[in-house]
C-alpha cells in the first residue's frame, strides 16, 4: 500500500529529476512513475509541475532532450543529464545532505 | 551567461513558438496516453483511464499553459510583437549608447518574471464573468520586456 502522499520541499523537485536522468535516460512519463515508485508512493507529480521542471532544466543546460520511439512505437523525448547537470547534482546533493544532518542535529537537540 | 542565455532561450522561443508548442503538444499528449495506457494496463476500461488521468495529473490545457507561460510568451499577433522587440532594441541601443558615450557606468536589467502569469490570471475577466459573454475587453498592449528597470544611473533617463 502506497504511503500518504505529499508536497514535495521546495526547490528539490529540479534535484530529483536530474537524480533520475543521471540513472538513465527518460522521457517525462518515465521521470515520474520513476519517482512514484522510488518514493513508494509518498512523490506523484503531476504533468504541469514536472515539464516545468524540465523546461527549466533544459533551458539552464542541465539537461539535454531527444526524440525517440518508445518500447511501445510512441514518440517520445527522452531526457539525459549533460555533464554541468551531473555537476549542478553533485553540488545539490551534497548542500541537501549538509542542510538534512544540521536539520537533524537541531530536532534532536534535548 | 545566465542572462545572455536566458535572452537567447527567450528570443528563440518567440521565434520558433509554433514549434515549441508543437513539441509541447506531442510531449504532454505522449506522457497522458502512456499513462492512460498504464491504466488500461491495470484493468480500467479506456474512459475510465482518462478520467483517472486526467484527476491525477490535471487537464491537459492547463497543464501545458502552465508549462507555456514559464517561459517567454507572445503578447499577441506578430505585427505587435515585432514592434515590441524593436521597441526593446531601440531603447537598450540608444541607453548603451548614451551611457557608453557619457563614460558612466550602466546597467540593463531584463525581468522575464515580469511576464509570467499563472494560466487563471491569463483571462481578463474572473471566472464568474466568463460564461456570460462578458469575455472581451478593449486589448491592452502589454511590453514584451518590462522596461521600468531600464536605465543609466545619473544621466536622468
Amino acid at each position: 500500500m502506497p504511503e500518504k502522499q505529499t508536497d514535495l520541499v521546495q526547490g528539490t523537485l529540479d534535484m530529483l529529476i536530474l537524480k533520475t536522468l543521471a540513472l538513465e535516460p527518460m522521457h517525462g512519463y518515465g521521470i515520474s512513475v520513476r519517482m512514484e515508485q522510488v518514493s513508494k508512493g509518498v512523490f506523484r507529480l503531476n504533468a504541469g509541475s514536472l515539464f516545468l521542471a524540465i523546461q527549466r532544466l533544459h533551458r539552464d543546460g542541465l539537461i539535454e532532450g531527444e526524440w525517440k520511439p518508445t518500447e511501445n512505437n510512441r514518440r517520445a523525448k527522452y531526457y539525459t543529464v549533460t555533464r554541468k547537470g551531473r555537476k549542478r547534482l553533485s553540488n545539490e546533493t551534497r548542500e541537501w545532505v549538509r542542510q538534512v544532518a544540521a536539520i537533524a542535529r537541531i530536532l534532536e537537540a534535548s | 551567461m545566465s542572462l545572455l542565455r536566458d535572452v537567447a532561450s527567450g528570443l528563440r522561443s518567440l521565434f520558433r513558438k509554433d514549434e515549441a508548442d508543437r513539441e509541447l503538444d506531442e510531449e504532454v499528449g505522449a506522457y497522458l496516453e502512456m499513462a492512460v495506457e498504464d491504466k488500461i494496463r491495470q484493468g480500467m476500461s479506456r474512459q475510465e483511464a482518462v478520467w483517472a488521468v486526467r484527476l491525477e495529473r490535471g487537464s491537459v490545457e492547463v497543464r501545458k499553459e502552465v508549462v507555456r507561460s514559464g517561459g517567454w510568451e507572445v503578447p499577441s499577433g506578430s505585427f505587435e510583437n515585432c514592434v515590441a522587440v524593436c521597441e526593446f532594441m531601440l531603447i537598450s541601443s540608444l541607453t548603451c549608447a548614451i551611457g557608453i558615450s557619457r563614460g558612466r557606468e550602466f546597467e540593463i536589467r531584463i525581468i522575464p518574471s515580469a511576464r509570467r502569469r499563472r494560466p487563471d490570471d491569463a483571462h481578463p475577466l474572473p471566472l464568474h464573468l466568463r460564461s456570460h459573454g462578458h469575455n472581451q475587453l478593449p486589448a491592452v498592449r502589454r511590453p514584451l520586456v518590462a522596461l521600468d528597470e531600464l536605465r543609466i544611473p545619473d544621466c536622468g533617463l
